[in-house]
């Protein structure tokens, strides 16, 4: 009689694919994963502590920090927050640069989900593909803010630096770039049947289940929901702007890449209406020195790149914030990694840490 | 576009199911519910068509020095609402029921409160620490939490005699 | 008689006459292996400097190892909390001799903007011996490629490098 008998299997915190210090306990039937639980805090760095001994406006480069692949929307999340909690009017130019800063970040995100997922899969030159795609959208923010990944560009009431005449023509120039870019992933990638059969069909999920998992931004829209806060709640000006959601319909590991792939297409078409429409005009608004909100508090959220993005600000008056708590999208997104392996073989798991995309830093916060 | 709070129609039909909430008064109210209620009310906004608050965004908690609040935020699509429900508690013991029955997704949130706050969700199938090791001791988000930091330990120097194992 | 006097005189062009630690050295200088471990923010600049426009390769130093038993340098990429401290020590445990560590950003140098968080270490160094320093958060990847030519040096020409031991006395008789 044939008995077989369940193992424990750790991945992490050191694994090249695992993104970052996530550590995953496999329980394994033979080679099937039963049920996976991910083990997180690895870089739990107590921002949401620190945030309650600095200003607002100090704790605005924690922000960068947090997803630290996509800090722009953080800043712009933040910000927000804050903006509504001290009920600040923030000058129509400085939402225009802030929307353009937001979606070139999400592309800069995404081309990192997508190069990473490639080299997971084991082809490095879609990696190097992407990152060498990204370089060009980190140009135009080493233009208007001179770094490369921690920016702190959008501030509380505005932005702190002119959109310049040779910022704009790097973006222009980037926008001409996209579809040639996106042409020769799908070349690379999209048609390539290695790349399909590894991950067409692998972790599917429902809409049902990931909207009972809470979860949001490509990983459910993947599985046909189309749910997008720039849409629903179309915050700052993303109103004016003429774009799509794209969505899946199986929720496997091929839905999240090509969504993720659809996505930088809209978020070029957002930037290009940005760039036309852009007024003139002030880019800060008036700020006191001593930004002191007063008491109340105020929950507010934006589309980040992995999903709904929030931020939960209690303020009793004071300079500093009473309490602050971070919804991060990726956190809540890990609950589903668990159902996405379950009946996948070990080499799929792999994809499915890709495809779910978390960043460490933000779900351990 | 902000999402719309619950307008007073709306609050007193709920406070016609659920006669023992109490709602504050203030452009944003804010529905404070006690702990027996929390689980039946949730599902209530969850289940009940007219509300169908699908979404739980946001599962926190805040120290207020002299109580401890549970916050949720819950948002309904179809009528583009947002609504607050807060269950204060006892600081020295803290305890709420679980709401994962209702909400699968407030799991791991609640484990992040549980870790950091030090509120115990009864029913919650797995209340273990998430995000700090599991012999850590105290709950950081407290106001009074202090801290000394450990002395980590060290590696084994390059070149370094190994001790022998006897 | 010396050493290259020895070689016969045909000889004297072809032959090159080197000490064995110092030919170890310049094939070890000229080909680090690096552990493919981030933990943080700097993580991203680390894999941007091994890719296209950086190109960690034209130095040698492009072979990123998953797994320490292969790698020779550990570069600390990222904010070291309580929790990671033991699987990183395990990690650079299991490197073989000679190791090097490089220390990269703020945080692995002194905690950075967490030196004050509840869980984090302020400085790998409190850890492990730090070999070179590379300050930014995160550093740019030509800082990155900055630090690991200074290890080349340091790799090169070990007595140039002064040893721990050495800078602390000479710290204290500043005092």
């Amino acid at each position: 009689m044939k008995r077989t008998e369940t193992y424990l299997l750790n991945m992490g915190p050191q694994h090249p694919s695992t993104h970052g210090v996530l550590q995953v306990k496999l329980t394994l039937d033979g080679e099937r994963i039963q049920r996976a639980e991910p083990v997180l805090g690895y870089l739990h760095r107590g921002i949401e502590k620190l945030l309650e001994s600095r200003t607002y406006v100090q704790g605005l480069p924690y922000t960068d920090r947090l997803d630290y692949i996509s800090s722009m929307n953080n800043n712009f999340g933040f910000a927000r927050a804050v903006e509504e909690l001290a009920r600040l009017e923030v000058p129509r130019r400085a939402e225009f640069i802030r929307v353009i800063m937001a979606e070139l970040n999400r592309i800069n995100s995404h081309l990192i989900g997508i190069g990473t997922l490639a080299n997971d899969l084991g082809a490095s030159t879609g990696m190097l593909c992407c990152f060498r795609d990204r370089e060009y959208i980190l140009d135009i923010f080493n233009e208007v803010c001179g770094a490369r990944q921690t920016f702190h560009y959008i501030r509380i009431g505005g932005v702190s630096g002119e959109f310049t005449d040779k910022a704009r023509a790097l973006t222009e120039s980037f926008l001409a770039r996209v579809p040639r870019f996106l042409a020769e992933y799908d070349k690379l990638l999209t048609g390539n049947e290695i790349f399909r059969r590894r991950i067409v069909g692998i972790s599917p999920m429902t809409p049902e289940e990931a909207l009972a998992l809470n979860m949001t931004g490509p990983n459910l829209r993947a599985t046909g929901v189309a749910r997008d806060l720039r849409k629903i709640d179309a915050y700052s000006v993303y109103g004016e702007f003429d774009f799509d959601i794209p969505v899946g319909t199986h929720g496997d590991n091929w839905d999240r890449y090509i969504v993720k792939l659809r996505e930088i297409k809209e978020s070029a078409r957002i930037i290009r209406q940005a760039l036309d429409k852009m007024p003139e005009g002030a880019i800060m608004a008036k700020v006191p020195r001593v930004l002191k909100p007063p008491a109340g508090e105020v929950y507010s959220r934006t589309e980040g790149t992995r999903g709904e993005l929030g931020f939960y600000l209690v303020s009793d008056g004071t300079p500093k914030p009473y309490r602050v708590h971070i919804r991060r999208p990726s956190f809540v997104n890990m609950q589903g990694l668990d159902l996405m392996c379950r009946g996948m073989l070990i080499g799929d798991s792999v994809s499915a840490y890709s495809s779910i995309d978390p960043i460490m830093g933000e779900v351990d916060c | 576009m902000k999402q719309r709070c619950l307008s007073e129609g709306e609050l007193a039909r709920l406070k016609k199911t659920f006669p023992t909430i109490s709602i504050s008064d203030s452009t944003s109210p804010v529905i404070y519910a006690s702990c027996e209620e929390l689980v039946s009310l949730t599902e209530f906004l969850k289940t009940n068509a007219d509300f169908a608050f699908t979404h739980l965004s946001c599962l926190t908690a805040v120290d207020l020095k002299d109580a401890i609040e549970v916050v949720y935020y819950l948002f309904s699509e179809p009528l583009d609402a947002c609504t607050v429900v807060k269950v204060r508690l006892d600081r020295e013991n803290p305890e709420v029921p679980s709401i994962t029955g209702v909400f699968p997704g407030a799991n791991f949130e609640e484990r992040e409160v549980y870790d950091l706050m030090g509120v115990r969700f009864t029913g919650h199938p797995d209340l273990r620490r998430i995000l700090m090791p599991e012999d850590f001791e105290g709950h950081p988000l407290r106001k009074d939490f202090v801290y000394k930091k450990p002395v980590p330990p060290q590696a084994v120097r390059a070149g370094a005699p190994r001790e022998v194992e006897a | 008689m010396e050493l290259k006097d020895r070689v016969p005189e045909c000889l004297r062009n072809n032959v090159a006459i080197v000490k064995l630690d110092e030919l170890f050295r310049w094939a070890h200088a000229n080909s680090i292996w690096p552990l493919s471990s981030g933990l943080a923010c700097c993580a991203i600049e680390m894999m941007s400097t091994a890719t296209a426009r950086f190109d960690l390769a034209r130095f040698g130093y492009e072979v990123f190892r998953p797994c320490p038993r292969q790698a020779d340098l550990l570069i600390v990429a990222g904010t070291l909390t309580y929790k990671m401290t033991p699987p990183l020590i395990r990690l650079y445990e299991e490197m073989p001799e000679p190791k090097y560590v490089i220390a990269m950003g703020s945080c692995a140098i002194a905690g950075g903007p967490f030196a004050d968080s509840y869980s984090v270490v302020e400085g790998v160094d409190q850890v492990l011996p730090v070999d070179v320093y590379i300050p930014g958060c995160p550093p740019r990847p030509e800082a990155l490629i900055d630090g690991m030519l200074k290890l080349r040096e340091k790799i090169l020409h070990p007595e140039r490098a002064m040893t721990e031991c050495a800078c602390l006395a000479q710290e204290a008789e500043r005092k």
